[in-house]
Parts: C-alpha cells; structure tokens; sequence
C-alpha cells in the first residue's frame, strides 16, 4: 500500500508531461533546429533579454518584499490578516486582462521597465507570503542575543537574520525567476515588439510562423536552463530548510516607536493600493462605450441594449456567462486532480523520492504552448484519442497546480518529527490513522491554501489551454482576450467589464481563504521559556 | 526505492501505449462511408456567424456541426499541418493567402471543387492549385484614418504610401508588428507589393524617420493608439480592416449618416479566407457537402455583418449598411502565396531591422 502512493504522481507526470513533451521533441527537433538558433543573432538578443530581465525582476521583488514581510512578521495590527491576503491579489489577476487595462491607461508600453514592474506587481506575493510565514516563526530572541553581544541592528539582519531565513528566500526567490523568464502574456502585451522572451518566441515560431522545430528547440534550451535552477534550488531548500528555528509562539508585538507605526500604516495603504489600481483600470476600460457608458454591462446582466448592438454582439456578450460556468466546473477538476496528485507526491517526497519533485516542478518550466502542442500530437489515436476531450484542459492546468500543492504541503511534511509518528503506532494506531492524525491533521491548511491558489490559476490560465482546440468548452480568459480584441466597442467593453468582475470575485475568494485558515499561532499561554 | 517505483511505472505507461498504439494503426478503416451524426468543423477563434448558422444545413442533411475552435489563425494552421493526415476535425475554415502555402506542402487538405467556385471572381482563387482549397470570404487590411482630425485640422487625407512619409503627416501613423500580427503582416505585404522587395525596407525607414508607431497587436493599435476609436489614442492614422468603418459606424447610436472612420483605398491589401477538406477525415463525401454549404448563397450572406468580410461568392446580397459604410479598394494589393511562404520570415526580419532596431 505504502509502495503505491508514489506510482499515482509517477504515472501522471509520465503520462501528461513527459510523454507529450517527448513526443513533440521526437518529432520536430533536430540537429539543424539547434545549429539555426545558435547562429541567430535576433534569438541570441532575445535569449540575453529574457535571462537579464528576470534577474532584475528578481532582485528587485525580493528587494520590495522583505519590507512587508518584516512588518507582517513582527507587528501585530488590526488589518493585518486582510493586508497579508491583498498583498496576494495581484499574483492571482488575470494577467493579459489587466496588462491591457493597465498600460492602455499609463501608455506604459514598449520598454523593459514596464516588464519588470509588471513583475513585480504580480509577483511580489511569491516573496512576501512565505518569507513572512518563515519570519514570524523565527524566535525575537535570537535578535536579541545578537544584539546583546554587541551587534548593530544592520549587522544582525545581515548575519543572523537573512541567513536564517535563506531557505525561504532562495525558494522564494526562484520561483519568482522561474516566472519572470518563462513570462508570456506580460512581455508579450507590455514588452512591445523589441523586448521578446524565450516562452514568446516559442509561440510566435511554433504557432504564428509554423516553425515548430525552432520553437521546440527553444523551449528545450529553456527547459535545461530552469531544470539546473529547479535542481539547486530544491537541493539548497533541503538544504536550509530544518535549520529553521520554530517558535512555538506568536513574536508579533504592537507598533511602538512612530517610525513602526509609519511602516504599518505604509503596509497597509500599499496592499490597498496593490488591488483597488487594477480593479479601477479594469472598471475605467469597461465604461467607453461612448455615450452610454454602462452598456457594456447591461449586455452583460442581459437589459435590453437593442439599439445599435447586432443580435450577434448580444449572443457573443452572452458566451461569456456560457464561459464563466465552463471555467468554473474546469478549476473544480482542476483543483480535484491537484490535490490527488500533488499532495501523494509531496508524501512521496518527503520519504526521498525527489527525482519526483523535479519532475513535478518541471511543467512550470515548460513553455504551455509546447506541453499545448505535445498533447495535441500524443493523445491523437486511439486508445489515448482524448484530444478533443475536455478534461485535457484541467489537465493542463492541474500540471501548473501540483507544483503549488507540493510546495506548500511539503516543508510541514518534512518538518514533522519521525518520533511523533513511532510514538502513535506504539499506542497502536494503523498506519493509515497515523498518517491521518499527525500529517493529514497539519497539512490540511496549506492544502486548502493551495486549493485556492489553483482554482484562480485555473480561472485566469491562458497558455495551455489556447492551443488546445476546443468545441463548446471555451475558458473565459480566452474568451476576454478574443472579445477585447474584436473591432466592436461594446465587446470590447463587455471583455473588461467581465474581467473587472472576474478580479474582484479573486480578491474575495483570497480574502475569504485567508480568514478561513486557521490562526497560524495559536495563542499558547503556557510558554515554558522567556 | 522511489527511484526503482518510478522507473517501472514510466516503463510500463510507455510499453502500453506502444502496443496500444501499434495495434490502433494496424486497424483498418471501413471502406464504404457512412454518414456521420456530427461532422467537425475547425476554426480560428474569431468565427462566429451565429448560433443558428448551420440549422439549415442539419435540416437537410441530418448531420450536425460541431465548431471546434483552434486558437488564432496562425495556431490553426500550426496545428492542421502539425496534424495532417489525422486531422482534429473533418473541415477547416479560414486559412488565408498568407498561410494557405505551408498547408499545401504539408498536405493538409484534400482537393474538392465546389460547385460555387464557378460563381466566384477568379483572382479569388489565383493560385491555388487544383481546388485544394475553397474560397469563402475576402476583406482588406488598409490605413484607416480619423475623418474628424483631419477635418478640425484643416490636413488632407494622405493619399498614397508616399504621402505616409511626408513631414505633414509625421508621426500620426500607427501600425501592427506583422512578426505577431496578422494584420501587420498584410500592410507589410501591402508595402512589399507597391515598392517592390527590393525598395520596402528604404520605405520602412523612411516610415520609422516620420515616427511610426510599432505595436505588438490589432486592438492595442486601434483601441489605444488610434483616435477615432473609442480609446481616443494619439494617432489619427491605423492599419485596420476594410469593414472597420461600418463596424465603428453601426456601433453609434442612433447611426449616423458617416463613419467617423475611413480608408485609404491605396493601401489595401487583399486577404483571402479558405475552407477546405481536411485530409484523414473519416467522412471526406459527408465534408463535401459541408464545404457546398459554406459557400451556398444563404450562408455567404451571414458574413457580412457576424465576420465583417466580403462573401467569396458574386452573387451574395450585401446588407444595405455595410455597403453604405465601406468603401470598395478599386485595385487591392496581392502577392502570391508561395512568394509569401518563402520569404515571409526574410520579410519580418527585414522589417525588424528597418524600424525596430
């Protein structure tokens, strides 16, 4: 029975990622794809662009993010909990949507700065969460120890501080790199014709100049890069992860001094900020509609809008419910395959198997239009003829979920003491009880934290599932992107009106896990130390 | 010992789906054809011509059609020819002139001659071989303009390429970048065809030196840069459609009596739209009477106002208001498609490097 529980997230990854992907590579890579890139001096230009963009995408997040971190770590305050799940807002828009609405408003279009603020802006979560959850376990006390030996407070953060915290942060860290260098919709929306990255070109070699060998020889260039990255940074999160020092109680004090309260207050504000920016933008697009600036969304809530709107446009406004419903039923699959799947591998890979946890971070790595194509060519005969099945998406989608699941269960998994376990088997539990009472018991918030995470995912993914061809199963980022592209005002407006919506219900569903996890301390009123 | 777990399980989804996949293709097909309940019909993500479009075509037949959508037009065909000879669907709608000729070295379609060609103004179907392909609708990418700057600003409306590059009018221009967008391959096409492809780059910088804008795709250019579109952006001059002024005009309400867009009619260049038989589909007789349909007169006549396209057939009534709203290029820019599939990629190089670099 034990010996099974790897097999479940084997045969997944095998099946939907490493033979899709195999397939493709088989077909269309060749020595001469490879030889092509090498002597390109554009693909050179956009290979150098994306690796130094992401770089600075990266140091720059963490750089903005340890600020917040440190304030949500260590002060108490009323709003805390609704700051820390804003601060996650971003991370969870749609990003083509909001790109659009965003750099249409600014006119910040066409430069690198514009790339790397977008993100920052969707990112900065990636950073702030887990190194906040990290620092508020780490005990004031060895601060204080450091201080009393003679330490500045610079000093203390830069010796004792940061290192303890490295094992978030490299993890942190890498996941951000791992997004920026693999962007899609932001740098192909803000980055303008002059700034591509690897995952664009991929898209525009494979699907816009039917150069399927390049793009797949890219996109195995990218995937050997992120695969070192993946390895070290899975090998240093071992690494520096059980040196963390819990504390069994909550160190977060009230804000003293008025430079405290001042970063409380800035904290705030900003998190604020984070969220109503976008929604208001989202808000604004959908209002021109030039003389009747809410006809857009009378469409959408079905009023009669007759005059001047075609029965078509009506009907197209109309797909966009038929749209939303199919999303939602795709992010439950979703979200039931990703849990199934990611919380087996995360046990699995708790007891060693970690080539698994490689393999299952991989798909991130992956272009979503190469895993796209892969799919359409494997699963094309029978017995395994399911590329017109609608699962497929949720599929594709569970593929960028596991990773979340994995990554939030596993530090629990791993931080659980084996003697917790030999003592509930002494007393005579079964094996599967005494899973249930120690691991399932502790793992049961980040897997419902995950859970969240992959449904917005799923809700707003864009990559995989527009190469997938589909009949009546259209997702409802697919369906905005085509409406706001359509040479009719009112569609137009509809699309952004639909996504004005589709981002404030992200922010409640976030808001709502956040208050529907338990506290993360609970108040232990019988320390045995201080 | 995962490592040992994983390796079996990997070698064992591989060998089943060896055998299941050898033994799939030793199976053969029936000879004699039956006709299907469903016949799929594949299109690019913009087709929508109305939810009751092909009820007729079930009355008659007794088969259902079932759109699959397969992304933008560029994904399709990257797909179609990735898929040849075991199509996704049984009929693909909406290959264009600039993609059409990557299809036939692929081998994607079967040839079919429909009996509707014979209605159709032959340039339609310059070029393709052996009816491997249908025409079905045609529209025109040109420069529109913002009949209301130009007016207020006491500015003739350019006229011809060449005007585009004069002082007057620097820096009102925006385009689309034809490396990600179709409607920004067609204008570059439009210039290659009316200066020759030995004089479109010594153009494109002469453009770049007027201040052209570059933009990534359709809508950012006419929604956000445009002026006379909704977005109220800084540049009075756009590559768009043909039908963007009927479009823009029937959008206002109550319609007024002209667009408060234009084209120039110099510019356009002609893009053709196919349907053709997808070779592999299990139904090649049923795909016929499909591909008959698309072209019959009662179809045609949808497109217009669902597509914003010309029916590929003569005889097709045009709707009163479209007619009303647009103005027909009196010598539309075209190029072959083989010219195109061959040099496409030297072409957006090319351009790359006049004015993006």
């Amino acid at each position: 029975m034990r010996r099974l529980i790897p097999v479940i997230p084997a045969t997944f990854v095998t099946l939907f990622y490493i033979f899709p992907v195999l397939t493709l590579f088989r077909r269309a890579l060749t020595v001469q794809a490879f030889r092509d890139i090498a002597a390109s001096e554009a693909l050179a230009n956009i290979a150098w662009f994306t690796l130094w963009q992401a770089v600075m995408s990266t140091v720059l997040t963490v750089a903005i993010g340890i600020a917040p971190a440190y304030v949500l770590a260590r002060f108490s305050f009323a709003g805390r909990r609704l700051a820390t799940a804003l601060i996650t807002v971003p991370f969870v828009l749609p990003t083509v949507v909001v790109g659009a609405a965003f750099s249409s408003i600014f006119n910040v279009r066409d430069s690198v700065w514009a790339v790397i603020g977008a993100h920052m802006f969707f990112n900065l979560a990636v950073v702030v969460r887990p190194l906040a959850d990290a620092w508020s376990q780490l005990p004031r006390q060895v601060g204080y120890a450091s201080q009393t030996l003679g330490s500045s407070p610079i000093a203390t953060m830069r010796r004792v501080t940061i290192p303890l915290l490295r094992g978030p942060l490299i993890a942190s860290a890498s996941i951000v790199f791992l997004f920026s260098f693999t962007s899609f919709g932001v740098a192909r929306l803000l980055g303008g014709p002059s700034h591509s990255t690897i995952e664009v070109e991929v898209w525009r070699q494979a699907s816009q100049l039917g150069n399927v060998g390049t793009g797949a020889a890219l996109s195995a260039v990218q995937l050997m890069v992120l695969a070192t990255l993946g390895w070290w940074s899975a090998r240093s999160a071992r690494r520096y992860s059980p040196r963390l020092i819990r504390s069994p109680i909550d160190s977060r004090q009230p804000a003293r001094s008025s430079c405290q309260h001042a970063a409380v207050a800035s904290v705030c504000a900003g998190s604020i900020v984070l969220v109503a920016v976008p929604i208001w933008a989202l808000i604004n697009r959908s209002l021109r509609t030039g003389a009747r600036p809410l006809l857009a969304w009378r469409a959408l809530f079905g009023f009669n809008v007759s005059a001047g709107v075609t029965p078509t446009t009506v009907a197209a406004i109309q797909g966009l419910k038929h749209a939303l419903l199919n999303s939602l039923s795709i992010a439950a699959a979703a979200v039931t395959i990703s849990l199934v799947v990611g919380v087996l591998a995360a046990i699995s890979i708790a007891r060693g198997a970690i080539v698994l946890d490689v393999l299952m971070m991989a798909p991130l790595a992956t272009s979503a239009v190469s895993i796209g194509l892969g799919f359409i060519i494997s699963f094309d005969a029978a017995p395994v003829d399911w590329r017109a099945s609608w699962w497929l998406i949720p599929i594709g989608h569970a593929l960028i979920g596991v990773p979340f699941v994995v990554r939030g269960s596993l530090p629990i998994l791993r931080s659980i003491d084996p003697r917790q376990r030999y003592a509930a088997a002494t007393l005579g539990a079964s094996p599967l009880r005494v899973w249930r009472s120690i691991d399932g018991h502790r793992i049961i918030r980040p897997v419902i934290t995950a859970a969240g995470f992959v449904a917005i995912i799923s809700l707003g993914e864009f990559g995989a599932a527009s190469v997938l061809s589909r009949s009546s199963n259209e997702t409802l980022p697919i369906v905005l992107a085509r409406l706001i592209a359509r040479p009719v005002p009112i569609l137009h407006a509809a699309g952004y009106a639909m996504a004005g919506m589709l981002a404030i219900v992200a922010t409640a569903i976030v808001v709502g896990i956040e208050f529907a996890r338990p506290h993360p301390h609970p108040k232990n009123k019988t320390h045995h130390h201080a | 010992m995962f490592t040992r777990i994983f390796c079996r399980a990997f070698v064992a989804t591989i060998a089943v789906f060896g055998i299941l996949t050898l033994t799939s293709c030793s199976a053969s097909k029936p000879s004699a054809e039956i006709t299907p309940k469903t016949l799929k019909l594949v299109a690019y993500d913009s087709f929508t011509p109305g939810d009751d479009a092909f009820a007729s075509f079930t009355k008659q037949t007794g088969i259902a059609v079932e759109i699959v959508k397969a992304g933008d037009a560029g994904t399709m065909m990257s797909k179609a020819n990735l898929t040849a000879g075991n199509p996704e669907g049984d009929v693909l709608w909406g290959v264009d002139n600039t993609l059409i000729s990557q299809a036939v070295d692929a081998k994607t379609f079967t040839s079919f001659a429909a009996t509707a060609t014979a209605t159709m103004d032959p340039i339609l179907r310059a070029n393709i071989a052996q009816h491997i392909v249908t025409p079905v609708d045609y529209g025109d990418v040109c420069v529109n303009y913002d009949v209301a700057y130009f007016s207020s600003h006491s500015l003739a409306v350019p006229q011809t390429f060449d005007d585009l590059t004069q002082p007057a009018y620097k820096g009102l221009l925006v385009v689309e970048n034809p490396a990600t967008s179709s409607t920004g391959l067609a204008f570059l096409l439009a210039t290659i065809t009316a200066k020759t492809p030995s004089g479109f780059e010594g153009y494109w910088s002469s453009l770049k030196a007027n201040g052209v804008r570059v933009v990534d795709s359709w809508d950012q250019a006419y929604y956000e840069q445009f002026s006379g579109s909704t977005g109220k952006g800084p540049y009075p001059l756009v590559v768009s459609y043909g039908s963007s002024p009927p479009a823009d005009a029937m959008a206002i309400t109550p319609v007024p009596e002209t667009s408060p867009t234009s084209v120039m009619a110099s510019t356009c260049f002609r893009q053709v739209e196919y349907a053709g038989i997808l070779r592999g589909t299990a139904y090649p007789k049923a795909a016929s009477t499909l591909i008959e349909f698309l072209t019959s007169k009662e179809f045609q006549e949808r497109l217009p106002l669902s597509l914003y396209v010309y029916p590929a057939r003569a005889d097709a009534v045009l709707p009163p208001e479209f007619v009303k709203f647009t103005v027909t290029p009196p010598a539309p820019l075209t190029l072959p498609p083989t010219d195109i599939a061959k040099n496409r990629a030297k072409w957006i190089e090319a351009f790359t490097q006049a004015t993006l670099r």
